[in-house]
């Protein structure tokens, strides 16, 4: 049965499962999964993980893998689309803190820039 | 082709290959080996310190992963999954660094400021009090230009005065004598006859008055020193017109003192039958040169006795 697995992949046992479940998709997703992937996808794109390459990445990833699990859902593949779901949520959540660290870098860029701006002032100051 | 699908693809190929290879086991999946990596990385970085957390969950996704089929579509789901989770884990530690690094230079200068302010302070303080100083070193000297000022207007006008009153002195003076003002001194000449009995250094009564005149006009000019000069006309030997230009010469000296002008201020000379002013041929002439003159000079300048135009005339 495992090696069946190993050379039909997850479909092919998600198939079987479902077979013995009576249908091929197995159980009901959980609507929080769902929710949970959506959620994570808005929030990036909230604190603008759009305007990041390497967030924009993520969010893209995790973008069509919410997707690509609204389709499973059609399909009725729904440990399939359990999984996708989850990958959209882990991508969506790099996504943001990739986001976020960006935003710190550039303000802490933007604070030693003020500092040094204040230094030089200040020196030009004492030199009066 | 979907993700699944391509996870299924490849473990169908895998299996495949171990099927044809004669191998009995398949090997662990790609996302495995990057999640292992991945989460190597976090533990040896700051990860591990800052998002503990963090770590220990993708950890625990990672373990998941690793207790699937190896190369299975389970194994590479979790391990996507966990190597996503330790990269968040990752980017937020980096977050965390950099904010505690923004706060330490915020720190670093805040105090820096404090540091210039306390010492603009310290010299902003110890210049107030240089100012201050200063400050009351200029009241003080404008304090004493206001009092020198008003010491030298009253000292200008008591010299007004005193000059107004000198000049008083003088004009009442010319009712009773001859007064020639000249640049540097005042002459006063009485004629002889008025003050004098003939060959007589004896004052006659009515001379005090004229005399007397001249005592207030010389306390009227205080600063002024006199030289009381006696004269005779040609009669007579020398020696005795000499004798009696200085006996009336002190007497007239005499009674000035008398009269209250200062002993240092006053000399007296006899001059003889020196210097006369008049022909000694005609009555009129000798009664003009015996005279007594007195010279009134500033103290500054020096009394020339032998001056012909400081003269107070008194007659013989």
């Amino acid at each position: 049965m495992m090696m069946m697995i190993r050379f039909f992949g997850l479909s092919a046992l998600a198939c079987i499962a479902g077979l013995a479940s009576g249908g091929c998709g197995g159980a009901a997703l959980p609507a929080s999964q769902r929710t949970d992937a959506v959620t994570a996808v808005r929030s990036a794109r909230e604190v603008g993980a759009e305007g990041t390459p390497s967030a924009s990445y993520h969010l893209a990833l995790a973008d069509d893998e919410v997707g690509e699990a609204e389709q499973l859902i059609t399909q009725g593949r729904m440990e399939a689309a359990q999984r996708v779901l989850e990958r959209a949520k882990a991508d969506a959540e790099l996504a943001m803190a990739l986001q976020r660290e960006a935003q710190v870098r550039a303000h802490a860029v933007e604070t030693h820039e003020h500092i040094e701006d204040q230094r030089d002032s200040q020196l030009r100051t004492d030199g009066k | 082709m979907k993700i699944d699908e391509r996870y299924g693809v490849l473990a169908l190929a895998g299996g495949l290959f171990a099927a044809a290879s004669g191998c009995g086991h398949a090997s662990i999946s790609p996302q495995l080996s990057a999640a292992r990596a991945v989460m190597a990385e976090a533990r040896a970085g700051s990860a591990q310190r800052l998002e503990p957390d963090e770590v220990l969950a993708a950890q625990r996704t990672l373990t998941l992963a690793e207790g699937q089929e190896d190369g299975s579509i389970q194994e590479q789901h979790y391990a996507y999954v966990a190597e996503r989770q330790t990269r968040t884990a990752m980017s937020d530690a980096r977050r965390t660094l950099i904010e505690q690094g923004v706060e330490a230079d915020q720190h670093e200068y805040q105090a820096e400021l404090e540091r210039v302010a306390r010492e603009r302070g310290v010299a902003l303080g110890t210049t107030q009090v240089a100012l201050a100083d200063r400050q009351r070193v200029v009241e003080q000297q404008q304090r004493d230009l206001v009092a020198t000022d008003a010491a030298l207007a009253t000292e200008q006008q008591a010299r007004r005065d005193a000059e107004a009153n000198a000049a008083a002195a003088i004009e009442r003076l010319r009712l009773l004598a001859s007064v020639r003002v000249e640049a540097t001194e005042t002459i006063i000449t009485l004629s002889g006859e008025v003050l004098f009995e003939t060959d007589q250094s004896v004052l006659r009564p009515e001379a005090r008055e004229r005399l007397t005149a001249v005592a207030d006009a010389m306390r009227a000019s205080p600063s002024q020193l006199g030289v009381v000069a006696g004269y005779t006309d040609s009669r007579g030997t020398d020696a005795h017109n000499q004798q009696l230009s200085q006996a009336r010469a002190d007497s007239v000296r005499d009674f000035l003192l008398s009269a209250g002008v200062p002993a240092d201020r006053l000399r007296s000379e006899g001059r003889g039958e020196a210097s006369p002013i008049a022909s000694n041929d005609s009555a009129e002439g000798r009664a003009n040169n015996r005279r007594v003159e007195i010279i009134l000079r500033p103290s500054t300048t020096t009394v020339a006795v032998s001056t012909p135009s400081t003269t107070v005339t008194v007659s013989q």
